[in-house]
């Protein structure tokens, strides 16, 4: 028992038990005397009206004394009534109720009873005008045999529910430790090195379904993040490889050639480039950054990169139009989109031809903002088609133009940061790259 | 100039104050936050660089106290976090500029140097003069040896930029914060361009350009135009 009580499920399910029980039996006792009271109320009044129908008889004590043997002649008035007339000596003159003359007024009197001996009745005596005293009495064994059964009724509805309260009781305490056992496995399970454990969620959807469903999605939350750490540890492991190979061999030439510091610096700072995307990468995948977001009305935002551009962009003999939807608006950071939006017009001018005519377009509909930069160029492989949103992924034929394989990786990350994502679409030719984004109204 | 410099990094601090020395500012080095705090509301300098984690006081904590005090000195905030809210939290304590380390030294001087030259916010400027190039900040409109020269809205910005600082370098970086509000380096050289297509304008029909590029430092306006 005191192992049971230190479940909360089984004490909860134990004081709502002993809280029904208790109020079965408040109620017992109140119905009990209070049916108890009124009974005995109302054979008094019985009691009284009989006994003033009889003094009320015109002839006096003789009247009276007939009047009893009528009734108690008949069968129906001595199963409910006793009769006793006592003359002005206190002697008995009529009436079979074989008892002491009581004293005036209502009172207890114990009475022989011929069949049964010795028995508890009330009584009222009434003094006549002549002297003489009038009792009539009435049985309590009535009264107890109610009482009994009430008692009875009400003993058994307890025992009943005490029995139901515990055993619901202990049933609703399993059910809950079942419910949360589960929660609690799956959580030993994943400290234990298990971590693709999740909560069995159940198909009523109830609060422990609830309940199970938020820890899953919070599960897969972390596991996401550790994905993402464990992918950044062995991307920056791999890739950084190559570029910290370079700078040692420039380092090395330093001395002998001419500029060979430099260029070391240079990669140097290309280095500490990339590692600042990879950071901004992290920053960004980490999430938490819509505390900082405000309403944006990227109809502008774009027009406005898209102008910053336009002169770079001729100068390397690519054209660059847009066609943009006015008034669209996004809860969102503005760096962070305008970073996203001059990394879709780098990725489409640097991986293409001269010549190639670039295309920017801003569209919604009631709930998304689609942002999509379009190229005529090269395009990408089916293959990479999805690949070249990861991190670090360079296409064989990018191989040597500039760049980390970041830029789309930032701009996938931001656009799940908004809430939305980043597609990639092959055309006939080339490629376009579209940011779906949560419209805001 | 006195340059007061915070950063409890003795290799950076050093290379920090060699190379500020030679460009001819005397560095007072502190690497302490109570030390930075004490001298900062204390004695006078002409600029503040400040290391946002230092030991003691941390950075911003030195530089809120100090506007608190009312020092109106121009502090330059220095952090190796680039995030994306730093940024925010650096400019509200009350810094006049924010820089990411790693940075090369010519940015940092560059920067320094717009700092020192900034007029007082009270002071708002209408007109720039620099040699026979005008700009009237009102009408929007530019010319040189009285001849108009038609720019785009960003190469409006950007001769802006360069003549507030004439006579000292401004750095792509600069370029990009102030003229497009990119506080991120994109791969596309879209500084270089606009800035060619303003030096061809300013160009037109003069022999000089007014506008120098400065190796692995930025550009510069020449003072007398």
């Amino acid at each position: 028992m005191a192992s049971l009580l230190k479940s909360a499920a089984y004490r909860i399910a134990f004081t709502y038990a002993a809280a029904f029980a208790a109020a079965i039996l408040l109620l017992g006792i109140a119905v009990y005397f209070a049916a108890d009271a009124e009974f005995r109320q109302q054979r008094d009044h019985a009691i009284a009206v009989e006994a003033a129908d009889l003094s009320r008889e015109s002839g006096g004590t003789a009247d009276i004394a007939q009047e009893i043997g009528e009734r108690e002649a008949s069968k129906a008035a001595t199963d409910t009534f006793g009769y006793a007339l006592f003359d002005r000596s206190g002697r008995r003159v009529a009436g079979s109720l074989d008892a002491p003359r009581p004293p005036p007024g209502f009172s207890m009197i114990v009475f022989r009873d011929p069949k049964e001996g010795p028995d508890v009745a009330r009584a009222q005596a009434v003094d006549l005008a002549d002297g003489g005293r009038l009792v009539v009495a009435a049985d309590s064994e009535a009264i107890e045999a109610i009482d009994r059964t009430i008692l009875t009724l009400f003993g058994v509805a307890f025992a009943v529910i005490v029995v139901i309260g515990a055993a619901g009781a202990l049933m609703f305490g399993q059910y809950l430790r079942r419910r949360l056992g589960a929660i609690s496995d799956t959580a030993r399970a994943i400290v234990a090195g298990n971590p693709d454990q999740r909560v069995p969620v159940g198909p009523r959807n109830d609060e422990f379904d609830a309940v199970a469903l938020a820890i899953n999605a919070m599960l897969d939350r972390i596991a996401g993040l550790m994905q993402n750490l464990q992918q950044v540890s062995s991307d920056v492991a791999h890739d950084l490889r190559t570029p910290l190979v370079r700078l040692r061999n420039q380092l090395d030439r330093v001395g002998h050639d001419d500029g060979a510091a430099q260029r070391a610096i240079e990669l140097a700072d290309e280095l500490l480039k990339l590692f600042g995307s990879i950071l901004r990468i992290t920053e960004v995948e980490g999430g938490g950054l819509d505390q900082g977001f405000s309403r944006i009305d990227l109809s502008a935002l774009v027009e406005d990169v898209g102008e910053g551009f336009l002169p770079a962009i001729h100068d390397g003999g690519r054209t660059l139009d847009w066609l943009i939807e006015p008034a669209i608006a996004v809860s969102g950071d503005r760096q962070l989109l305008a970073q996203s939006i001059a990394n879709l017009l780098d990725n489409a001018s640097v991986h293409t031809p001269p010549g190639t005519a670039i295309r920017m377009m801003l569209d919604a509909d009631d709930r998304w903002a689609r942002l999509s930069v379009a190229d005529n160029g090269p395009g990408v492989a089916p293959a990479d088609r999805d690949a070249i949103l990861q991190r670090f992924f360079r296409a064989e034929a990018s191989r040597t133009t500039p760049g980390n394989g970041l830029g789309l990786s930032l701009v996938a990350a931001v656009a799940s940061a908004h809430g939305g994502e980043a597609v990639v679409a092959s055309r006939a030719p080339g490629l376009s790259v579209t940011m779906v984004l949560p419209r805001l109204r | 100039m006195r340059i007061l410099l915070a950063e409890d990094d003795a290799e950076t601090a050093a290379f920090i104050e060699r190379g500020l020395g030679e460009l001819g500012h005397v560095v007072t080095r502190v690497a302490g936050g109570e030390n930075a705090l004490h001298l900062g509301a204390t004695e006078t300098f002409d600029a503040i660089v400040l290391d946002r984690m230092l030991p003691g006081i941390e950075g911003l904590d030195v530089l809120r106290r100090l506007r608190a005090a009312s020092v109106r000195v121009p502090v330059l905030v220095l952090t190796a976090k680039g995030g994306i809210a730093d940024r925010v939290a650096g400019l509200d304590a009350g810094a006049d500029d924010y820089l990411v380390k790693p940075f090369a030294l010519a940015e940092l001087a560059a920067r320094l140097n717009a700092l020192l030259r900034r007029p007082p916010i009270s002071d708002v400027i209408t007109r720039l003069a620099v040699g026979d190039i005008v700009l009237d900040v009102l009408r929007r409109d530019v010319t040189r040896g009285g001849r108009p020269v038609h720019l785009q809205p960003r190469e409006f910005a950007l001769l802006d930029l360069l003549m507030r600082n004439a006579g000292r370098v401004v750095t792509r970086t600069m370029f990009l914060e102030h003229v497009w509000g990119f506080h991120f380096d994109p791969q596309t050289n879209i500084v270089e361009s606009h800035l060619s297509r303003l030096r061809s304008k300013l160009r037109e029909g003069f022999a000089d350009d007014p506008i120098e590029t400065i190796r692995g430092a930025g550009y510069r306006m020449r003072a007398d135009g």
